[in-house]
């Protein structure tokens, strides 16, 4: 089968996740393994002042309990991640007396049995002295510390603002929310001659290499972070958690392979997760929708023990052309885990709030939420003035009205019904996320058996990487589907970048493209042998020469020597210099964009609502959602559209679901298991319709390829939010939107 | 002290298996940590997610939320004993892959497990009955609709 670009390819991986084969993190077998539990901190903050471990000792089974008495080892320079380093967290736990948040490790337990390690766990006897805490934005003693270096500013904002005829001046709030990935998090830990193996589900499996590395002092090469398949990532698993160092530290101790699985509940606390956000919206036009003031104030929750921000303003600045822009984020730190990325980590919060304005804006100037959008199209990057790589909001508007039947919608509150009597609503909202890139090499395989083989550090954490990165070889190669091979998630592959920022396609992809390209060099040279390669082509298995005649590609690598053609390539983005590349390539954060020198590169879309609500019970239901994205050339419409789609659910959950509650009295999270913690389920969903439109960029990578991940949660909150406006004229300020926002 | 164990023996995919376990053993443990058999996926170990589903006796049922003592004298079915003894997949592990109703996969055994239950339970007379019946199963990178896509051609197909 053709598994080319833009070929709607199988999932590659998809036979063995059905048939239970496909091994994640847990599922590798190592004899002897002993089993780790975890005992976690029950006060807020304060310090440990006694813990005793002898009747969790005298647990038949049990062979080892850390603490902070016992751990008593120097770690190598290691740091968080937004510091330069890979931690999910600056701070430690075992290395201290100290508690910073509920939750926290403060033993670990390693037994011949799961079942030991855990009653042993629970008999880990603490006593704290506990400090006051707090773990909520909305507690008065909070201060909110503004960040100047993210401040924008063009033209007069303020100024305009007053003198406009039409302004909206709103808050919008949205809570702190976990990633939940149904693969719970842990770590197995084995250690051969004085070299490190880690099973861990990992987003970044060099990453982590090259923090272990420097935690253990040994050198990158004798880590090795195996993690080929992992349950959902979505941000959480792309640092190192700190109960993976301690437990590689007790397989070393105990001389057996350790493994933890870490329970659901204690997952909300020794991971990171999405913080709090506010966000003070004021924008302001003419009378005729012409935007003149878009003004963004963003505060978001951060932790005691790590300044962490992800900021959405320099996102939302970009939606609209407007002379005037004033941007301003802040944090307010709170005792909690420090915060980290999850899907979309500042637009799905800002958006909410940003994307809810601009309906505002709508309904106060009588105008069509799409047309005010379209209105205030900017032809360049409103901050910067720079040109755009490609944006296509507006096809994807106009397609997505076309999909969704817009032009059927009436826009007074409340005006149209079912014919089973439920208030209908209609709402929409623009959604973008930047384009960065990394580094990233790739190797690349071809044999004279046919195969194709293509490595890569990279990830596919259900996003389609193993489909997706075997297209793009097999698109120079001219390989058929079912003759690639692709090799994923596991450090000892040719160095792949984080799965974050949306970067695998195109930064993996352009570099699969390079060694692609490479080998192609090479296999026509042979082909051509003394001759000029450039009069050869490769096409249906065949090089065909000048004169026309094909050999089978297996036969000219047959005269090869060795019968086939490896290369490997280092690819990194065009803005990018040498330096940052290697640095990235041996496990660092290197990123470059969205916004380069000459461009900025943005992956647009469109999204729609429809709901259903109850005019008594005031109960909603999101009966349709369509949205119609523009992220580039897009390798594999399949995968591409379950990604999109997946998100858009996801956009669905926050915007009626998802809510970590806060215990404001205990500073602590309160529903950390999943009857409490809610995502969507199938029966919350109806038909769900995604669309890309063709979009030719020829400046963001190598292969065109923009960001696809995460655009697809975030217009979706607001969508649905004005959506509910418009049955039933109630505008809720923020997620999720429950029963009682609606009874008013 | 070695930990207690008592004898179990269980009946998984047709084949018997004797251990011995922790009395305190779930089936979903006895599976992936003493069996080898990690096809079953974990993801809460409290019976809200619905990863850990496998067959007793034909009906769909959580692993998590059974002992393993308590399954002796069952039969038990897995993800792994669906394919036919020739390698063919069973007609829900294709439906699942030809309507790509996974992403990361993790849910994906249990899903069709209760996937298989729901054809043979008959609830599929609508897509809601299906959406329903499969909403014990969490998936968090969303494939639900394509998941509803595949439960119909294959309550379709019998
Ligand atoms: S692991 Fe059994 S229901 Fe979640
Ligand atoms: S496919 Fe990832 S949780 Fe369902």
């Amino acid at each position: 089968m053709d598994g080319s670009i833009g070929v709607p390819v199988v999932r590659r991986d998809g036979a063995a996740k059905t048939s239970g084969t496909a091994l994640y993190a847990a599922d590798f077998p190592h004899a002897d393994t002993a089993y780790a539990a975890l005992t976690t901190s029950t006060v807020t903050r304060g310090r440990i002042i006694r813990i005793d471990t002898t009747e969790a000792e005298a647990v038949p089974g049990v062979q080892m309990v850390l603490t902070h008495h016992s751990l008593n080892e120097t770690l190598g320079e290691e740091t968080f991640v937004m510091k330069g380093g890979h931690m999910q967290s600056s701070f430690m736990p075992l290395t201290s007396d100290e508690v910073h948040y509920a939750g926290q490790i403060v033993a670990l337990v390693v037994a011949d049995t799961q079942e030991a390690a855990e009653e042993a766990s629970r008999k880990v006897s603490v006593d704290y002295a506990a400090q006051h805490a707090s773990a909520s934005i909305e507690d008065a003693d909070r201060v909110e510390e503004p960040m100047d270096d993210k401040s924008i500013d063009v033209g007069d904002a303020e100024a305009a603002f007053d003198r406009a005829p039409v302004k909206v001046d709103a808050t919008y709030l949205t809570p702190a929310q976990h990633h939940n990935p149904i693969e719970l998090y842990g770590a197995t830990a084995v250690w051969q001659d004085g070299k490190l193996l880690v099973n861990a589900p990992s987003q970044w499996v060099v990453g982590n290499q090259a923090g272990l590395a420097a935690i253990f002092g040994l050198p990158m090469d004798d880590i090795r972070v195996e993690s080929p398949y992992l349950g959902g990532g979505f941000g959480a698993k792309a640092t190192i958690l700190p109960h993976t160092v301690l437990v590689a530290m007790a397989a070393r101790r105990l001389g057996r392979p350790v493994k933890l699985v870490v329970p659901r509940e204690t997952g909300f606390t020794v991971s990171s997760f999405r913080p709090a956000t506010r966000s003070r919206v004021r924008l302001a036009a003419e009378q005729d929708g012409t935007i003149v003031a878009v003004m963004h104030d963003e505060a978001a929750q951060s932790a005691v023990i790590d300044h962490v921000a992800f900021p959405a303003t320099g996102v939302t600045a970009r939606m609209y052309a407007s002379p005037n822009i004033r941007m301003r984020e802040s944090t307010i730190a709170t005792d909690v885990n420090t915060p980290g990325f999850q899907r979309a980590p500042a637009e799905a919060p800002g958006f909410f709030g940003f994307e809810s304005a601009v309906d505002e804006l709508a309904v106060a100037l009588g105008m069509d939420p799409i047309e005010l959008r379209i209105k205030n199209e900017p032809v360049c990057d409103p901050v910067k003035g720079l040109p755009w790589s490609s944006r296509s909001l507006v096809p994807c508007f106009r397609r997505g009205a076309e999909l969704f039947g817009w032009n059927r919608r009436t826009p007074e509150v409340g005006s149209m019904t079912t014919p089973d009597g439920m208030l209908l609503g209609w709402g929409c909202a623009s959604a973008t996320y930047p384009s960065a890139m990394c580094p990233s090499s790739a190797r690349v395989k071809l044999s004279a058996d046919g195969t194709c083989v293509v490595s890569c550090a990279a990830h596919d954490l259900g996003t389609g990487a193993y489909t997706v990165l075997g297209q793009v070889a097999a698109d120079v190669l001219g390989v058929p589907d079912e003759l690639v091979r692709v090799h994923l998630g596991d450090s000892t592959l040719p160095s792949g970048p984080v799965a974050g920022g949306s970067v695998t396609t195109g930064s993996a992809g352009s570099a699969v493209h390079m060694a692609a390209l490479a080998v192609r060099e090479r296999l026509l040279k042979a082909a051509a042998g003394g001759g000029d390669p450039a009069s050869f082509t490769l096409a249906g298995g065949h090089v065909i020469g000048p004169d026309s005649h094909g050999r089978p590609v297996a036969e000219v690598l047959a005269s090869v020597t060795g019968g086939m053609i490896e290369e490997t390539a280092d690819w990194k983005p065009g803005s990018m210099s040498g330096d940052q590349m290697r640095m990235g390539l041996a496990g660092g954060m290197a990123f470059a964009g969205p916004t380069t020198e000459t461009h900025a590169s943005y992956s647009f879309g469109a999204q729609f609502a429809e709901v259903r609500v109850d005019p008594l019970l005031r109960t909603v239901r999101v009966s349709r959602m369509v949205g119609v994205f523009a992220c580039g050339r897009i390798i594999n419409p399949r995968t591409a559209r379950s990604n999109l789609m997946g998100g858009m659910i996801w956009g669905a959950s926050f915007a009626l679901l998802e809510e970590t509650k806060v215990d404001r009295p205990r500073a602590r999270f309160a529903n950390t298991d999943l009857a409490g913690y809610h995502f969507s389920t199938n029966a919350d969903i109806g038909e769900v319709v995604v669309e890309t439109v063709d979009e030719v960029d020829t400046v963001v990578n190598a292969i065109g390829a923009k960001a696809v991940g995460e655009i697809g949660i975030v217009g979706m909150p607001a969508a649905i939010a004005n959506a509910i406006y418009h049955a039933t004229g109630v505008r809720v300020r923020k997620t999720p939107i429950l029963v009682e926002d609606l009874l008013g | 002290m070695s930990v207690q164990t008592i004898p179990v023996t269980l009946e998984v995919n047709g084949h018997n298996h004797s251990l011995h376990l922790d009395p305190r053993t779930t089936l979903l443990d006895a599976l992936r940590e003493h069996l080898g058999m990690t096809g079953t996926k974990v993801g809460c170990n409290h019976g809200t997610c619905g990863a850990c589903t496998v067959h007793i006796d034909g009906h769909a049922r959580l692993a998590c939320l059974t002992l393993a003592a308590a399954a002796t004298g069952h039969s038990i079915l897995t993800i792994e004993g669906l394919a036919a003894a020739d390698g063919t997949p069973h007609p829900m592990q294709a439906a699942f892959v030809a309507y790509d109703a996974l992403q990361c996969g993790y849910c994906t055994p249990g899903q069709i497990m209760s996937a298989i239950a729901c054809v043979a339970e008959g609830h599929t007379r609508t897509d809601d009955e299906i959406r329903d019946y499969m909403s014990g199963n969490l998936c968090r990178c969303a494939a639900y609709p394509n998941i509803v896509a595949a439960v119909r051609h294959v309550a379709g197909a019998v």
